[in-house]
C-alpha cells in the first residue's frame, strides 16, 4: 500500500466513523444534554445517566424553572413538594454535593431564571473542607461565558454516549414498532389502540416495573434490622464524608458559612422566597459525630446557621429520628416521611406531625 | 489546548497543515513559515493570553544577545565582553525562571526558617516556562562556545514555539531543529511522513487517554486516602501512578512526535522502554531522553570541567549536582528535591558498583530493585507533600493486608496472621479490575515494543491502518473528559 493511499482511506474512514456516530449520539440524545425534539416521538425512556449531576441540570435547565429543591442525596430521595409548589419545579439535587458545589448552581440558576422559590436542604457533612467538588461536578457548566462545550463533547463522541445511544434505541423499540404496525393496520389505530393510548400504557408500564423494583429495595432494607454500625457505616462516612483532621475545629466551616450567607442575600435582593432545612439523620450519626470528635464543630454549624437565617432544624434527636426504621440507612429518611418533612417547612397544620420533629429556629437579631 | 482535545485533533491541527501546505505549494516560505509562528502562538494563549508577552520578550531578549555573541568582534574596543553577555543571559533566563517558578518555595522556606511573615507572591506559572528557557539557555550557551551558525530570526522563533513541542518537550536542540526549518525538502508535503504521523499520533493519544487516564483515577484517590490505604491499595496506587506518568509522558511524546512529523519535522526520541532498564545509569538512558542530554551537557560537564583535576569521587559529585538540579526544575518543592537527591545517591551507587563490585547480578534482580526504586521514587514525585509520601509508603510496607473477599474459602488459614478478606481497592476508588490492569500495563512496557521502534519499523500497510484507525477512534470516544498532562505542571 502507498502512503498516499493509506493515508487517505485513513482520513476518509475517520471522517465518516466520527460524523456518523456524532449524528447518531446527536439524534439519540440519550443524556438529554441537546434541546432538540428531532424523533422525540420515538425515544421517550431515556434512563442511563453519563453523570447524574449532567443530566439533572440540564433537564432542569431546559424546563425553565421558577421554583428550585437544591440538596443533596437526602433531597433526591423525598417526593416533589406538588401541594405546595405545584409548577415549574426543579430537583436539582447533587449526591454528596459540598456547599461549594450547592452554591455555586444556586448562583448560576438565579443567574439564568426568574426564580421565585428555592427549598435547600443542607446536610452538616456539606460543610466539611475535606470534601472536595465532585468531579462530575464542572464549574465550564455553571459559566455562562464558557458555554456547554465539555458536555457536548462528551454527548457527541463519548464512547459511554454511543453504548447508551443504543441502549436507550433498544428501550424505545416498542415505540417504532408500535408506529410502523399501525401504519400497516388502520383499523388498530381507529378502535381501541390508539397510538397515544398505547405508549401510555407502554409507560405506565415501565414506570409500574420500575416503581416495584424501588419499593422492593426499600421494603428489603426495611425489613432488615439495619446496624449502623457496620464496616460500611465506619469506613465510607468517615473516610469520604467526615474526615475530622480539619472538620474537628470548628473554625473550619466558616468559609462555607460564609458562602451559605452570601445565597441569603443574594435571594434577598431578588425577591426570592428560601426555604431552609437541616436534614434528619438517624441518631447514631449524631453519635457518630462525638465518637469523632466533631460534635462541637456540629454545634457551632446550627449556632452559627442561626446567626444567618431563620431554618427548620430536623438535625437533632426526636420521634422520628430515634426510629432506625423511619430510614433507609443512617442519613437517608425513608421517602414516604417526606410529607411530614414538607408540612413542617410549609407550615401545613392539616398534616399530623410529631411535634418535636421541624422545629423552626428563627434568625438572632 | 491540549493534544487530547477535540479542537486540536478536529480544528486546529488540520487547519495549520492544510494553510501551511498551501503556502509552501505557492512558494511563499516566509509566509508558510509566518503561518506557523502565528499557529503556535495561538496554541500557547489559548491557556490564558497573558503568558504571551513574556514567552515573545523571551525570544526576542535571547535571539539578541545570541546574535550580539556571534557577530562579537574580541578586538574591538568593548564595554563589555562575550563573556558578560553570555552572563547577563543567564542570570535574566534563570532568574526569570525563579521568579516565576521558584519564588514562593523560597518566601515559604524562608518564614518558616526565620519565623517571618513575608506574604508570597502566588504568581501563575507561565505555561512551559521550563522548557522553553532551558532551549534558549543552551542556544545562548552554543552561541558563546561558537558553535551556532544559524542567525535566521524566524527560523530561531520557530524553533522555541513550533507547538508540537511548546509545552512539554521533547527538549529540542537547535543544532537538529534548525536546519530542518531552513531546508527546502521539507516543504513538500510528505505522505510518508503523515502516514507515519498519523500511526504514532494514534499510538500516543491511545497511550494518553485509555491507559493514563484510567491510572489516574486510582493513584489520584490513593493519594486522598493516604493515611487510610491498606497494603494492596497502597501499592496499587504507587503502580497506578507509575504506570500514569509513563504512558502519560510518553504518550505525550508520541503525540508531538507524530504531529511534527505531518509539517516534516523529526523530533528526537524521548523514551526508549524505560521501565526496562536493568539499572539506574540504564534507566536514565531511556527515561525522558532530551532532559538527560541537556542536563549532562550543560550542567554535569561544565561542573566537572570546573575541576582542576577529575577524580571518580569529583564525577560522582558532579552526578549528584546534576540530579539534585534536575529534581529541583521538576518543580518548587522538597519532594522534588528528595526525588532528585534520591536518583543522584542510586545513580552514585550504581557507578560504584559498575567499577568495585565483581559480583554478576541476574537481570531479573537487576530490572527488580530498579522498577521498584523507581516506583517508590515516583511517591515523592508525586505527594503533595513529604508527610503524605510516608503515609503511602509506610502503608506499603505496615499496611493491613486486605484480600478479595472470595478468596476467604481457599485463604482462610491466614486469617490468624491478620489478613482480612472485604472488598479491595475501595480506598483507590477502584474494583478488582485494578489488579488486572495493572498486570496488563506490565505486559506492555516489559514485552511490547515502544513506539519508537514501532514507527522506524513502520510501513502503510492494512493491518498498520487498521490499528491505527482503532486506535484512534477508540481514543477519540474516551476524550471527553478535560485532562492535562503530567508535565504541563513542570
Amino acid at each position: 500500500m502507498k502512503s498516499k493511499l493509506f493515508t487517505k482511506i485513513f482520513l476518509i474512514l475517520t471522517i465518516i466513523s466520527v460524523f456518523s456516530i456524532a449524528c447518531f449520539n446527536y439524534l439519540i440524545n440519550p443524556y438529554g444534554v441537546f434541546n432538540h425534539k428531532i424523533a422525540s416521538e420515538y425515544i421517550q425512556e431515556k434512563d442511563h445517566l453519563a453523570s447524574h449531576r449532567m443530566t439533572l441540570f440540564y433537564g432542569a435547565i431546559y424546563s425553565n424553572p421558577k421554583n428550585l429543591l437544591i440538596g443533596t442525596s437526602r433531597m433526591g430521595l423525598l417526593p416533589t413538594p406538588k401541594k405546595y409548589i405545584p409548577n415549574d419545579l426543579s430537583n436539582i439535587w447533587m449526591p454528596g454535593a459540598n456547599i461549594e458545589e450547592q452554591t455555586t448552581l444556586i448562583r448560576y440558576m438565579i443567574s439564568k431564571f426568574p426564580i421565585e422559590k428555592i427549598v435547600w436542604s443542607l446536610d452538616f457533612h456539606s460543610f466539611n473542607p475535606e470534601l472536595y467538588n465532585d468531579p462530575n461536578f464542572s464549574y465550564n457548566r455553571l459559566n455562562p461565558d464558557i458555554s456547554y462545550k465539555d458536555d457536548y463533547n462528551l454527548a457527541l463522541f463519548g464512547y459511554q454516549t454511543t453504548i447508551d445511544s443504543f441502549k436507550t434505541l433498544k428501550d424505545n423499540l416498542g415505540n417504532f414498532k408500535l408506529q410502523i404496525s399501525n401504519s400497516q393496520n388502520e383499523q388498530i389505530k381507529s378502535t381501541e389502540y390508539g397510538i397515544k393510548e398505547v405508549k401510555n400504557k407502554i409507560k405506565k408500564k415501565v414506570t409500574q416495573k420500575k416503581k416495584n423494583a424501588w419499593d422492593k429495595k426499600v421494603n428489603a432494607i426495611s425489613k432488615v434490622e439495619v446496624d449502623f454500625e457496620t464496616a460500611k457505616q465506619l469506613k465510607h462516612y468517615p473516610n469520604k464524608y467526615l474526615k475530622f483532621k480539619t472538620f474537628n475545629n470548628p473554625k473550619s466551616i466558616d468559609e462555607s458559612l460564609i458562602k451559605v450567607k452570601e445565597i441569603i442575600n443574594l435571594c434577598k435582593k431578588n425577591n426570592i422566597q428560601l426555604y431552609v432545612y437541616t436534614s434528619p439523620v438517624h441518631t447514631s450519626f449524631l453519635d457518630l459525630y462525638k465518637t469523632l470528635g466533631i460534635n462541637k464543630t456540629f454545634i457551632y454549624w446550627k449556632q452559627e446557621l442561626s446567626k444567618i437565617t431563620n431554618y427548620t432544624d430536623f438535625c437533632n434527636v426526636n420521634s422520628i429520628t430515634k426510629d432506625k426504621y423511619n430510614f433507609l440507612d443512617g442519613s437517608h429518611l425513608k421517602p414516604s416521611l417526606g410529607y411530614m418533612l414538607y408540612a413542617k417547612i410549609f407550615n401545613d397544620s392539616s398534616i399530623n406531625t410529631p411535634k418535636d420533629f421541624g422545629i423552626l429556629i428563627e434568625k438572632e437579631q | 489546548m491540549l493534544f487530547n482535545s477535540y479542537e486540536f485533533i478536529f480544528i486546529f491541527l488540520p487547519l495549520s497543515f492544510f494553510v501551511y501546505f498551501y503556502l509552501t505549494s505557492k512558494r511563499l516560505v516566509t509566509a508558510s513559515k509566518a503561518w506557523l509562528i502565528f499557529t503556535s502562538l495561538f496554541f500557547y494563549s489559548w491557556w490564558n493570553i497573558a503568558y504571551l508577552p513574556l514567552i515573545l520578550i523571551s525570544i526576542l531578549f535571547n535571539y539578541s544577545l545570541s546574535k550580539s555573541m556571534l557577530e562579537f568582534k574580541e578586538h574591538n574596543k568593548n564595554y563589555i565582553s562575550k563573556a558578560n553577555l553570555l552572563q547577563i543571559g543567564l542570570i535574566l533566563n534563570i532568574g526569570l525562571l525563579i521568579y516565576f517558578k521558584y519564588m514562593d518555595f523560597f518566601i515559604t522556606n524562608t518564614n518558616i526558617v526565620l519565623s517571618s511573615d513575608i506574604p508570597l507572591l502566588h504568581l501563575a506559572l507561565p505555561l512551559a516556562i521550563s522548557f522553553f528557557t532551558l532551549q534558549q539557555i543552551a542556544f545562548l550557551i552554543d552561541s558563546y562556545e561558537g558553535l551556532v551558525e544559524e542567525k535566521n530570526f524566524i527560523d530561531y522563533t520557530i524553533f522555541v514555539i513550533f507547538f508540537p513541542q511548546l509545552i512539554a518537550g521533547p527538549i529540542v536542540h537547535h543544532a537538529e531543529m534548525m536546519p530542518q526549518f531552513a531546508s527546502k525538502w521539507n516543504m513538500i508535503k510528505n505522505y510518508k511522513n503523515i502516514s507515519a504521523g498519523f500511526f504514532i499520533f494514534s499510538i500516543g493519544l491511545f497511550k494518553k487517554v485509555a491507559i493514563a487516564d484510567t491510572f489516574a483515577t486510582w493513584a489520584n484517590a490513593g493519594f486522598n486516602n493516604s493515611e487510610t490505604l491498606n497494603l494492596l491499595e497502597a501499592w496499587a496506587t504507587s503502580l497506578s501512578y507509575t504506570f500514569q506518568m509513563y504512558f502519560d509522558f510518553s504518550g505525550y511524546t508520541d503525540m508531538a512526535i507524530g504531529a511534527a512529523l505531518l509539517f516534516n519535522i523529526k523530533l528526537p526520541q524521548n523514551f526508549n522502554s524505560p521501565y526496562k532498564a536493568t539499572g539506574i545509569i540504564d534507566f536514565w538512558q531511556r527515561w525522558h531522553i532530551t532532559l538527560t542530554v541537556f542536563i549532562k551537557t550543560y550542567v554535569y560537564t561544565p561542573i566537572l570541567k570546573s575541576f582542576a583535576k577529575i577524580t571518580f569521587a569529583k564525577a560522582m559529585f558532579a552526578t549528584f549536582a546534576a540530579m539534585f538540579i534536575s529534581g529541583l526544575w521538576h518543580g518548587a518543592g522538597w519532594n522534588y528535591i528528595v526525588w532528585g537527591a534520591l536518583h543522584g545517591f542510586a545513580l552514585i551507587t550504581n557507578h560504584y558498583w559498575q567499577k568495585y563490585s565483581k559480583i554478576k547480578m541476574s537481570k531479573f534482580l537487576a530490572w527488580f530493585i530498579t522498577f521498584n526504586f523507581v516506583n517508590v521514587t515516583l511517591i515523592f514525585f508525586k505527594a503533595s507533600s513529604l508527610s503524605q509520601a510516608m503515609d503511602v509508603l509506610s502503608n506499603m510496607i505496615m499496611g493491613n493486608v486486605v484480600l478479595y473477599y472470595k478468596l476467604e474459602s481457599f485463604l482462610s488459614f491466614l486469617t490468624p496472621l491478620g489478613v482480612s478478606f472485604e472488598t479491595v481497592f475501595v480506598d483507590i476508588g477502584a474494583k478488582s479490575q485494578t489488579f488486572a490492569y495493572i498486570i496488563i500495563a506490565f505486559i506492555i512496557i516489559l514485552s511490547f515494543k515502544n513506539s519508537n521502534e514501532l514507527t522506524n519499523k513502520f510501513r502503510p500497510s492494512i493491518l498498520n491502518l487498521a490499528y491505527t484507525f482503532i486506535l484512534f477512534m477508540a481514543s477519540i470516544s474516551m476524550l471527553s473528559n478535560f485532562s492535562e498532562f503530567l508535565y504541563f505542571n513542570f
